[in-house]
């Protein structure tokens, strides 16, 4: 039995989408043009947006049943999410943000340095920065914070949306690292949006490529860039 | 090629400057002039002036009032017109934008008109015993009415600015709308509250039409800063100068408190 499971068909104006995908422990990559739907699904399954129909089941859990007329709130999914930027709050400092996930608002700080997460923050490395605020992190820093925050959260799934595309190369490098090395350790799902090649290939990710509303091809990496006739994807595997 | 764009930049600014120097005189010449003309005698005579001390009173409580009211309605007013996307909202947006653009004394007519002995609602606030014109708080009203739009355009703005995405990342974390409320979107508007809240507070402090139509000038109940002045220019000038001159310190000090207030980290900087 797969991990996960996530249907959903949705119509915006001319735009129809209508996907299936599902997945194990190894991330999924979701790629394609601007506008193919990437967003739209990651919103769907983190009930951030009401597609007319979905299907969504995260471990035994089922999220969301337009059939059953099911539908789980954003607030109970426990999804973590990684917009662009990371979803860092700017006016919390790294202790706060950190904090921040722990729903029942008991977690303090000392706890979190000495207590039960205190070798998350020291695998982290991140005990020296709780103080400062996210402004003051360079990327990789922000990534560790993030991740920290969803190993408080203990999601279900992580749903990342370029989290990394405002950086400039050098920042994405070093979130690429951070994510490829702690990602596969957290032995949680992710589903990753992303527009660079090198992602897949360090979260050694399997790939769906979306094309207006629909899944085109879905693998492996290793099944991909055989005899390519399709632009994109020539163009997303020429990436260095 | 560089040096020389410089160059031509800083023509364009030189020129911008002077031209607008006439300006900057105009604005800056009546604050200096009051200084220049207030003999410190009188200023100290000004602030001992009983009429002087009650009207300050009255000026700061009612304005305080209306602050309140403004902030505690206002706040959650210009979070939905931010947030919701029907045309009725923008609608009520353009209504409300109104007292900044009309005369304060036809506001104050309105207000007559509305809560007045004759108003529309006039007969239904007597039954219950209220009687608002030419009272305190009809002072209060007036001052609502006038300061409350130049809040919610700031306000509106910059709830409309915040980053939604970090309100869905305080969904997925579990929290009520109620605590993403307080601890996410506020602290992210905080900036633009509070420059709205000072704006508001500085037209609320500098109000007179509208207040002497609908609230009279009446000492120690309707006469505000502003009225006692204009009432002091009658039997002396020069007290009504160096009252004038103490509101404007007034409203500067204002100004930089809440400035100072912004700045510190502790709030957040950006």
């Amino acid at each position: 039995m797969n991990n996960w499971e996530v249907q959903i068909e949705c119509l915006k104006g001319e735009f129809h989408l209508q996907v299936e995908l599902s997945g194990g422990s190894r991330p999924l990559a979701l790629i394609g043009a601007n506008g193919s739907g990437k967003s739209t699904i990651l919103r769907g399954v983190l009930g951030l947006e009401n597609p007319e129909h979905a299907f969504v089941r995260v471990g035994e859990r089922i999220l969301h049943d337009s059939k059953a007329s099911l539908c789980v709130p954003v607030e109970e999914r426990n999804l973590a999410y990684l917009p662009q930027g990371l979803g860092l709050f700017p006016h919390m400092n790294v202790a706060e943000n950190i904090l921040f996930a722990d729903r029942s608002n008991t977690l303090t700080l000392s706890e979190l340095v000495d207590g039960e997460y205190s070798t998350t923050v020291e695998n982290l490395k991140i005990k020296s920065l709780l103080h400062r605020r996210p402004e003051e992190l360079s990327a990789g820093e922000c990534q560790k914070v993030a991740l920290a925050r969803v190993m408080i959260q203990k999601p279900q799934m992580i749903l990342l949306d370029e989290p990394a595309s405002a950086l400039d190369i050098l920042a994405r490098r070093e979130v690429r690292k951070v994510l490829s090395e702690q990602l596969s350790d957290l032995g949680i799902p992710s589903i990753l949006v992303t527009h660079d090649f090198r992602d897949v290939r360090d979260l050694v990710a399997d790939i769906a490529y979306l094309k207006a509303g629909k899944v085109e091809k879905a693998g492996s990496a290793d099944d991909f860039p055989g005899g390519e006739s399709d632009e994109f994807l020539v163009e997303f595997f020429a990436q260095p | 090629m560089k040096s020389e764009e410089g160059r031509k930049s800083l023509g364009a600014a030189r020129l911008a400057w002077i031209l607008g120097v006439p300006l900057f005189l105009i604005l800056l010449l009546p604050g200096f002039a009051l200084v220049l003309s207030a003999g410190l005698s009188k200023v100290w005579a000004a602030f001992l002036d009983p009429a002087f001390l009650q009207a300050a009173v009255l000026s700061l409580t009612s304005s305080t009032v209306a602050m309140v009211l403004i902030l505690l309605s206002g706040t959650p007013l210009a979070w939905w017109l931010a947030r919701s996307p029907s045309r009725f909202s923008r609608g009520v947006e353009l209504i409300l934008d109104l007292p900044i653009i009309l005369p304060p004394a036809v506001v104050g007519i309105g207000l007559l008109q509305a809560f007045g002995r004759s108003g529309i609602i006039g007969d239904l606030l007597a039954a219950v015993g209220l009687n608002l014109p030419f009272s305190f708080m009809a002072v209060v009203l007036a001052q609502v009415v006038i300061a409350a739009p130049f809040f919610l355009r700031s306000a509106t703005v910059a709830f409309r600015n915040a980053d939604r995405d970090l309100e869905d990342v305080a969904k997925t974390l579990g929290h009520s709308p109620v605590r993403i409320f307080f601890q996410v979107v506020l602290p992210l508007c905080r900036r633009g509250l509070l420059a709205g809240a000072l704006l508001a507070w500085a037209r609320a402090l500098g109000e007179f039409g509208a207040t002497l139509l609908f609230a009279g000038n009446m000492p120690g109940v309707t006469q505000t800063l502003p009225l006692a002045i204009f009432s002091t220019l009658e039997r002396d000038v020069h007290l009504a100068i160096a009252m004038s001159l103490l509101l404007l310190a007034l409203a500067l000090l204002l100004l930089a408190s809440l400035r100072r207030f912004e700045k510190t980290p502790a709030g957040g900087h950006r």
